[in-house]
């Protein structure tokens, strides 16, 4: 088969087709690697990187020496954010994000997001939620300050262009990071009035973002990134039910509207065993999952595969928590093979790791599993 | 005798739960044996809903709550009670990881087994722990990590408790996403829990 453009071979792939090769995906939505590992990556590969490049999950955008030597076939699109204020507290230092206020913490490298801190903790009802100060101002031009050119030089590429909408598509990370986790999965059932006041809240000042910004880069997008993280290692944090009666009414909000407003795919985040969860999420639009944590209860890639492979695209999938940091260099050679042999046969998979590469990877293990997914990556797959 | 209670709290219906507490209670039955025969039997029907995948998350924490409100009726009649309190737990999110919604529900858990818990929180470092330990008299130590990165952290906690001869005797029980038995075997660790059910059971096996 001639070669393909990134941007060709990822819509072939993505209607469930075979194209000259699986789509390398790593540099696109959660499949980087964490600040504190990334400089020492860079530099076994000999590769400078001058920039400070931390992206909006706390991870890094990667420079494009080290998504060409990976192979990677995406450029990413981050919607701007607003500055960060960095504020003294008994806690240590906490950074309260610009767009909705809520405060994070810096530990082991990694932004973390207590509960315990949440500025909507102590609410109690609807009008406490309108008393909080710090919603979006979906005016600030710095969400969409040269989104433009930027999603039409990444077009003019060919490479295949990822939309990152941040926190303006990630209602039910906002509710938890607001609220905390435990009571965004409790106020369903203590104080619904609270909970859907909030989510439309959230919803509402999304919309207005997501909008404003689709319509300048929607037509550049082949992917739109959605994110939710509603599982565990061992299953869903909600039932199906529970994700379609309170979850989905409001991602679908956003989903029916961006899907006006571009061509993209969708695609949705959600770590952990999500197996039980996938129905909802095709019905809410979303046509690609991502990150597929493959050592996950019920997320082996065969039984993805056989039970939702014709009907969802899988984006990433190589285990970070075993193979990759404690394989040998054999063992994720084999990993590699593996798991194209499991998710690519017939299109419908998109190479990358199985979230953002940790500290515990070594950088030889990283090369290795990239030259592998390019060498075992190819149509028509040579499989033994 | 405790079939209401247990049924209640089966159903996570809170209220009810409280009442048939307060019911027992005013029939004078001892709070060891309300929490041992009713609250402990209830939270035992949660955990096993929760593991044949009937129950899930939200179901768990709003049952946290309703032991949490049942124990609160029962805890200060304790000391009247023929058996006391039994052992001390200290529990903690290791260093570098700032995760604890697993580790509340099973100290929620454990606390309502009747155990003393103290949880010394998230991002813990290790001297913390051992002091925490020597200074609560704990006989169990709970070590909690959600990231590959820091479960190897686990193994600095279990090394520094190892190294002071007065804790030789402390059991220590790890549990998170990561881990598993192997891992848990392999650090050094006395038990490994998947789970606040888990936890409990193992806990009781070890200690009583």
């Amino acid at each position: 088969m001639s070669q393909m453009t990134p941007r060709e071979r990822f819509w072939k792939v993505v209607n469930h087709e075979e194209a000259d090769r699986v789509p390398n995906f790593f540099g696109g939505t959660n499949s980087s690697i964490v600040p504190s590992h990334y400089k020492t990556v860079c530099d076994e590969l000999g590769i400078v990187d001058s920039r400070i490049p931390v992206g909006d999950f706390g991870t890094v955008n990667l420079h494009r020496d080290i998504k060409e030597r990976f192979h990677s076939d995406v450029e990413l699109l981050l919607l701007g954010s607003p500055r960060r204020k960095t504020i003294a507290s008994a806690e240590g230092d906490l950074v309260q994000d610009g767009m909705w206020g809520f405060m994070m913490k810096e530990v082991g490298g990694y932004r973390t997001f207590p509960d315990n801190i949440t500025p909507l903790r102590q609410a109690k009802s609807v009008k406490d939620i309108e008393e909080y100060s710090m919603w979006p101002d979906p005016d600030d031009p710095v969400y969409y300050n040269k989104q433009k050119e930027r999603a039409l030089k990444f077009f003019d590429s060919g490479k295949v262009v990822l939309g990152e909408g941040s926190y303006a598509t990630a209602p039910f990370f906002v509710y938890p990071w607001l609220r905390g986790v435990d009571q965004w999965m409790m106020d369903p059932y203590k104080n619904p009035d609270l909970y859907h006041h909030l989510c439309q809240k959230i919803v509402d000042y999304s919309k207005v973002i997501m909008e404003r910004w689709l319509a300048d880069v929607g037509p550049y997008l082949d992917v739109l990134c959605f994110y939710n993280d509603i599982a565990m290692q061992n299953g869903p944090m909600v039932s199906l039910n529970h994700y379609r009666k309170w979850v989905l009414p409001y991602e679908k909000q956003l989903t029916d509207l961006a899907r006006k407003m571009t061509k993209a795919k969708f695609s949705t985040h959600c770590c952990g065993s999500c197996f039980d969860l996938i129905p909802g999420f095709i019905e809410c639009g979303y046509e690609i999952l991502n990150p597929v944590q493959t050592r996950a209860k019920n997320m082996e890639p065969w039984r993805l595969k056989k039970t939702y492979g014709d009907r969802i695209t899988f984006y990433g999938g190589l285990d970070i928590q075993r193979l990759l940091p404690f394989g040998t260099p054999e063992e994720v050679r084999a990993g590699v093979k593996q798991l194209i042999k499991e998710l690519a046969t017939g299109g419908g998979f998109l190479f990358s790791t199985s979230h953002n590469i940790e500290p515990d990877s070594s950088a030889s293990n990283i090369v290795t599993m990239f030259d592998a997914a390019y060498e075992f990556g190819e149509y028509p797959l040579q499989m033994d | 005798m405790y079939g209401n209670l247990i049924e209640a709290l089966g159903n996570v219906d809170k209220e009810k739960s409280v009442a048939e507490v307060k019911k027992l209670v005013n029939q004078g039955i001892d709070a060891y044996d309300i929490i041992q025969n009713g609250i402990m039997e209830g939270m035992e029907i949660v955990g096993q809903r929760f593991q044949e995948g009937e129950y899930f998350l939200p179901d768990l924490l709003l049952a946290a709550e309703a032991v949490k409100a049942c124990s609160d009726v029962v805890k200060p009649l304790l000391s009247e009670s023929k058996s006391g309190n039994k052992a001390t737990i200290v529990m903690g999110t290791v260093a570098g990881d700032v995760h604890d919604l697993g580790k509340n529900i099973v100290g929620t858990t454990l606390e309502s087994g009747g155990y003393k818990v103290v949880d010394i929180g998230v991002d813990v470092p290790r001297e913390k722990f051992v002091e925490a330990v020597r200074k609560e008299k704990a006989q169990v130590l709970g070590l909690s990590a959600l990231l590959t990165v820091t479960m190897v952290e686990m193994e600095k906690v279990i090394q520094a408790i190892r190294k002071e001869p007065v804790l030789k005797n402390v059991k220590i029980v790890v549990g998170g996403a990561p881990l598993d038995q192997e891992y848990a075997d392999k650090i050094g660790a006395d038990s490994y829990a998947k789970d606040a059910r888990d936890a409990l059971l193992k806990i009781r096996k070890m200690v009583g």
